[in-house]
């Protein structure tokens, strides 16, 4: 599995983001590959599931992969009730699998 | 007979003859040595010049005078020429002891040296001493016999110790025509080196060398053409005593393959010594060894011989780092010195050569742990089943073993250094190696040739300048230091670096990239200071705000002015996402829009700004920020991200008096 943290220019505040989801990860005891990406080359990226700032919406609204928005970023409840049931999710369906 | 007699005793013969003498014909008058001849020339022409008169030597002719010699008279030099002779500082003194007697094959008087020194016999004594000491390194031994002193030692040993002295000493300039007159005592001390070893001027020499280079349709580095007139110089001095290299057949064989052979012939031609494969061979090493100075050394990723090197140095480093049980991969510094060493390592292996390693034997036993280490990665290459000679892996070692100081520096107090070793390639490395596993405050960050100090210096933002040779100017401190330095003189070097290393330095605090070696990682409290916090900062709007937290990252040097204004592009083309949360914003922008190091400030409005049409989340808390890369400063997001997500802490930060109270939070975050 793997997590796609998006922002502006691939370091900053999705770097932020990635980190709040590695915690999150390790919380619910799931092993998933995380990375940052830039608006500009997450199109051509692989992942299972991305997780972006909701600003970015009108950006990310074709895509084929699952987006997650969060609107206050530094929020850990807010990416926590967004970000876990779909973790658990994919890490169930990756199981069964 | 005193060096002024001497002078007046060959000026007289000169004015009265009026034509060519021969050196040999001046030394039998003067019964002195034919080299002290040349010297007592080489002060007379000096002497001459600014009065209308030319000595001229012609190889093969003599010596003889032109221009006008009335008005000299007999006002002989006698004073004047005694005292222009320089009195020579110790270590002058000794390259020039060691210059004659690697160049002869004889036993030398010790009534040679102090005509040649102008001492006493007791410091010619005392001197000898630390030759000795000197030699023993390239493993060759000071022998005191009844007729005098001598050096034996392998030949090729001697002229490499031949080529060391040469290029600690001959500046750029000596090799320059119209440097032959006047000139600093150390040019005095280049010139008179060359002059122990051939009878051509540097200016005949290089114009040799270039001519061989043409027949040979050889294209020479600049570098290349330096190195090739002092090894032609060296070959001259050893091939007229009739002493020859002696290398194994498969090397001349080997060496026969290389574009560098025919210059080697044509350059033997040129000197005189025509016909020799085993001198042809050794030349045509040494020439190519000659390629890369240090211009060349900082432009690693050019050339496409470096590939198979840069795949072996890659292997051995992952090799080494399981076996030392560390990560090595992202030391650059050891990538690239291990590169540099294994190109001209990887040919001599093909060629069954190998260079002498002076330190061997001390890296054995002092680092025996990690000559093992070095000695299984190499075997893990694919190489010949020969495998690495332990001269190889000895230079391996020590690249290994300043890898692993780098990974226990700490972080902040490290000074930048650049090398000015123009003795070649292997070297200049081992040089950079033996400071970095020796002195671990001491980080090299660049190479630069003596005419390029400071720009290299600024360009890689350096705090010292260790140099090989003395330099006219500095920009920075410069510590002088032999090539091959011991270690009483790296305890006198360390001491030296920490006196300065005491002294506060608040124009660059913070040194970042060891965090991507691996090393103590930058913290959020080392970016957030007394001089990156305001508290009640006015500002009308959203790029005001920016500009002001700007400013602070501007001031501690963590950015470059256009950065400022690259944060606020950055806000305008990307979107108002810069507010991460209720009143926080964190703009930034790329790290080539000027970011010099990671840096950070925080700046608290004294009321709070729109950000980006935010109308809904008025922002009073700006942290803005600089990246140079995506990974030193994951360590200073991590805490920033663990601050701005603990509702109290920011609380505090919010209601903080002073900036104390700020540092006291981010002190907080930085514990954990």
């Amino acid at each position: 599995m793997k997590i796609l943290t998006v922002c502006g220019m691939g370091f900053g505040t999705s770097l932020m983001l990635k980190m709040f989801i590695q915690d999150l990860l390790k919380e619910l005891n799931i092993k998933a590959d995380t990375d940052v990406s830039d608006l500009g080359s997450v199109r051509g990226s692989q992942a299972d599931l991305i997780v972006a700032p909701s600003d970015m919406k009108t950006h990310l609204v074709d895509l084929s992969i699952p987006v997650i928005f969060i609107e206050n970023l530094i929020d850990k409840r807010e990416i926590r009730s967004k970000v876990a049931p779909v973790l658990k999710q994919l890490h169930e369906t990756a199981g069964g699998a | 007979m005193s060096a002024g007699r001497r002078r007046e005793a060959l000026l007289h013969a000169l004015t009265a003859t009026q034509g060519p003498m021969t050196v040999s014909q001046l030394a039998l008058l003067t019964r002195a040595s034919p080299r002290t001849v040349r010297y007592d020339l080489d002060d007379l022409a000096r002497w001459l010049a600014p009065r209308g008169v030319t000595l001229v030597r012609r190889p093969r002719r003599g010596v003889w005078l032109e221009g006008e010699l009335r008005p000299l008279g007999k006002a002989v030099p006698r004073h004047e020429a005694a005292t222009a002779d320089p009195f020579l500082p110790s270590p002058q003194r000794q390259a020039l002891t060691a210059a004659r007697l690697l160049a002869t094959e004889a036993a030398l008087a010790v009534r040679e040296l102090t005509e040649l020194l102008g001492v006493t016999r007791a410091t010619v004594y005392r001197e000898l001493d630390r030759v000795g000491a000197r030699l023993k390194k390239r493993s060759l031994a000071l022998e005191r016999t009844r007729s005098g002193i001598r050096i034996s030692g392998g030949e090729t040993s001697r002229r490499w110790a031949l080529y060391e002295l040469l290029r600690e000493w001959v500046l750029d300039a000596d090799l320059r025509e119209e440097s032959s007159g006047r000139g600093s005592l150390d040019a005095a001390v280049g010139v008179r080196l060359l002059r122990e070893l051939t009878a051509r001027s540097a200016g005949e020499l290089r114009a040799l060398v270039a001519d061989a280079a043409e027949a040979a349709a050889y294209p020479l580095t600049p570098a290349q053409a330096v190195g090739l007139l002092f090894w032609s110089a060296i070959s001259e001095a050893r091939l007229r005593v009739g002493c020859s290299v002696q290398l194994p057949e498969r090397a001349v064989d080997g060496a026969g393959e290389l574009a560098e052979h025919r210059l080697a012939v044509e350059v033997l031609r040129r000197l005189g010594f025509p016909g020799d494969h085993q001198e042809a061979a050794f030349l045509a090493m040494t020439a190519r060894d000659a390629r890369y100075g240090p211009s060349e050394l900082r432009n690693l990723q050019a050339g496409r011989g470096r590939e198979r090197a840069r795949q072996a140095a890659l292997e051995f480093t992952r090799q080494a780092g399981c076996l030392l049980g560390v990560r090595l991969e992202g030391d650059e510094d050891l990538i690239r010195g291990l590169v540099l060493h294994l190109e001209p390592a990887l040919d001599r292996l093909e060629l069954g050569v190998v260079t002498p390693n002076p330190l061997l034997d001390e890296i054995k036993a002092k680092y025996s742990g990690l000559f093992a280490v070095a000695r299984q990665a190499a075997e893990s290459l694919a190489l010949p089943p020969s495998g690495l000679a332990e001269e190889e892996i000895g230079y391996l070692a020590m690249h290994l073993g300043a890898a692993l100081e780098r990974l226990a520096a700490p972080g902040g107090n490290v000074l930048r250094a650049v090398l000015v070793c123009e003795h070649g390639v292997g070297t200049a490395q081992l040089l950079a190696s033996m400071l970095a596993s020796r002195l671990p405050e001491l980080l090299v960050c660049g190479f630069a040739s003596s005419h390029e100090v400071e720009r290299v210096a600024a360009e890689c933002q350096a705090d010292v300048v260790i140099t090989t040779r003395p330099l006219a100017a500095a920009p920075l401190p410069a510590f002088l230091v032999h090539p091959l330095p011991d270690v009483i003189e790296l305890v006198a070097l360390r001491t030296r670096l920490q006196s300065l290393l005491r002294r506060p330095r608040t124009d660059r605090p913070l040194r970042t990239d060891a965090i991507n070696g691996g090393a103590a990682p930058l913290m959020l409290e080392h970016v957030l200071t007394h001089d990156t916090v305001a508290l009640d900062v006015e500002a009308r709007d959203w790029q005001e705000a920016i500009r002001k937290a700007g400013e602070l990252m501007v001031a501690t040097g963590a950015v470059r002015p256009e950065y400022v204004e690259g944060m606020i592009r950055s806000v305008l083309t990307i979107g108002p996402y810069v507010v991460v949360g209720p009143g926080i914003a964190m703009p930034h922008a790329r790290p080539e829009d000027g970011a010099v190091r990671v840096g950070m400030s925080c700046v608290r409005l004294a009321r709070p700004v729109v950000f980006a049409n935010k109308v809904e989340n008025p922002v009073d808390l700006v942290f803005a920020f600089a990246a140079i890369d995506n990974q030193s400063h994951l360590t200073v997001m991590g805490q920033l991200a663990e601050l701005l997500s603990t509702p109290p802490l920011v609380e505090r930060i919010r209601r903080a008096k002073t900036v104390e109270d700020v540092l006291e939070v981010v002190h907080a975050v930085s514990a954990t």
